[in-house]
């Protein structure tokens, strides 16, 4: 058994590295298509193998995923505001400096979740049952110190208006039930293409990329981004409507000014230990918090403390490998991308992202993503916060809970 | 933070990961059980077994089996059904269950079943 699922481990790995590295290919999506031929592979393997196989591949998916999303602004939700900062880096000739940093948040978040897992399933209970009636006002708080926070009243006002206008794009946007996929439209145009007009607008010309092995930044910055980070990751697998991109805005503003740098370490640390805790949910409260683990649950059966210990390792099996292979193909993006012609890589992934959203979700997506892609070019024109068209999640996360 | 501590972290977790889940999973294998030297001991315990469905009965829910590795020693197997099982008399079928003794008799509450 103990080969079994390193096999499977290593398989995992793989599929999580092709996931990660392709915008728009989600881990679910390869789950339920392990669901379907599941029970022909149970013929000739356990649960706990396939179980094994989803977990390695969940936690690869986290750490690779940031590759394309800094080299390529081409975002999933969980990596979506790392963009902003991760491509600034890229502008700046250090796109791989970005990764090592959202690396570091991966395998250090992760880590800290392994350290408290005992804690997390006796408190998670507890929090679940007594927090749920804060999270809309929490939200509400948030956004209001997120828009506050623009200096001029003016782009206070013009932040406000892109988070209203982006929350309506999410409200109608979910309220199309006949639409598979809604991520997949509104955040690629709010944050990819719109980003990626931009660039091809301003004639970005991308600078020969460093490869720095040593990150000048301070202990004091990693502990408070991977501490918030584990935090907010904890919270989010903990209630259902919260995203990563609610829990990255929760936790940069509990930490204060941690720069760039420590932002994309807690981002990083946020999609890892969502993933794991989305495990100790499954054991504490029995609810299963993403399409991956639901799953994982349907195929084990029961999840308990004994599953959960084996999953534990097979994570920190995916997260060492994940780690390597994330630093080295960042090095041969770093080493391609100023090979390749920008503008064209540009049409290349607008395009791609298009036949994507066209194929997923038919012609209302391409709707969809035209919409958000005009509406995502309007924070880079007033030049206020792009983050705040995160109101496309928070609004309607807010309005689930609230009303 | 250096080049290689990255690295370093990621060796140490690897090893970690890898001894725990060779302990772990040494622990979650099902032993496998001879259904002729069935026990006492056995009872309340996951175990596995090899046999031969010598009788069959289905119904709605639950299919009823008399396995035996032997013609002559067999032992009842109750199989709750999630899904479509089509089993019949002659099937070489490899089970997980717990042991629970009935009426005197050792049965097997079955929660997997693979045809072999």
């Amino acid at each position: 058994m103990f080969l079994e699922i390193l096999i499977a481990t290593f398989l995992g790995c793989l599929m999580g590295i092709f996931t990660g590295l392709t915008p728009g290919i989600h881990i679910n999506l390869v789950s339920v298509i392990l669901l379907g031929i599941s029970s022909l592979l149970l013929q000739f393997v356990s649960p706990i193998t396939l179980a094994a196989f989803i977990v390695a591949m969940a936690i690869t998916h986290t750490f690779l995923d940031f590759v394309p999303s800094v080299f390529l602004g081409a975002p999933e939700s969980e990596t979506v505001l790392a963009v902003l900062p991760g491509h600034k880096m890229l502008l700046q000739g250090r796109g791989y400096e970005a990764v090592k940093l959202s690396t570091i948040g991966c395998l250090l978040g992760l880590l800290l979740t392994i350290f408290l897992t005992p804690l997390l399933v006796k408190i998670t209970p507890l929090v679940y049952i007594n927090l749920q009636r804060w999270i809309g006002w929490i939200l509400i708080v948030v956004v209001l110190f997120m828009v506050l926070r623009e200096k001029e009243t003016k782009k206070k006002l013009q932040s406000f208006f892109v988070f209203l206008i982006s929350g309506v794009l999410g409200l109608v946007v979910f309220n199309i039930s006949t639409l598979k996929d809604p991520l997949l439209p509104m955040l690629s145009g709010l944050f990819g293409t719109s980003m990626l007009l931009m660039s091809l607008n301003e004639k970005v010309k991308i600078p020969k990329q460093k490869i720095t092995e040593d990150i000048k930044i301070e202990g004091k910055t990693v502990a408070k981004s991977v501490g918030a980070g584990t935090f907010s990751g904890s919270i989010l697998s903990i209630f259902p409507g919260m995203g990563p991109a609610q829990a990255a805005i929760l936790g940069s503003q509990l930490t204060g000014n941690i720069g760039n740098y420590g932002f994309i370490i807690l981002v990083g640390a946020i999609g890892t230990v969502s993933m794991l805790m989305s495990l100790i949910t499954l054991v504490s409260i029995e609810k299963a918090r993403n399409g991956a683990i639901v799953v994982l649950q349907q195929i084990l059966g029961g999840f308990g403390v004994k599953e959960l210990t084996a999953m534990i390792a097979v994570a920190l099996i995916a997260a060492a490998i994940a780690t390597f292979i994330s630093l080295k193909i960042a090095k041969v993006f770093s080493k391609l991308i100023t090979k390749v012609n920008y503008n064209l890589l540009c049409i290349s992934i607008i395009t791609f992202v298009s036949l994507l959203v066209l194929y997923f979700t038919g012609l209302i997506g391409i709707l969809i993503l035209s919409t958000a892609t005009a509406i995502g070019l309007i924070p880079g024109i007033w030049n206020v916060g792009r983050n705040h068209a995160m109101g496309c999640l928070l609004l309607p996360v807010i309005l689930y809970f609230i009303l | 933070m250096k080049g290689n501590t990255l690295l370093k972290i990621s060796i140490i977790c690897a090893i970690i990961g890898v001894s725990a889940l060779y302990f772990i999973s040494e622990q979650m294998e099902v032993k496998q059980v001879s259904i002729n030297n069935l026990t006492d001991e056995e009872i309340g315990k996951e175990v596995k077994i090899i046999g031969r469905v010598e009788r069959a009965s289905n119904t709605d829910k639950v299919i009823f089996l008399e396995v035996g590795e032997q013609k002559i020693v067999t032992v009842s197997v109750v199989l709750f059904k999630d899904k479509d099982v089509a089993l019949k008399e002659g099937d070489y079928v490899e089970l997980i269950g717990t042991i629970e003794e009935y009426k005197g008799e050792y049965s097997i509450i079955a929660n997997a079943v693979k045809v072999r």
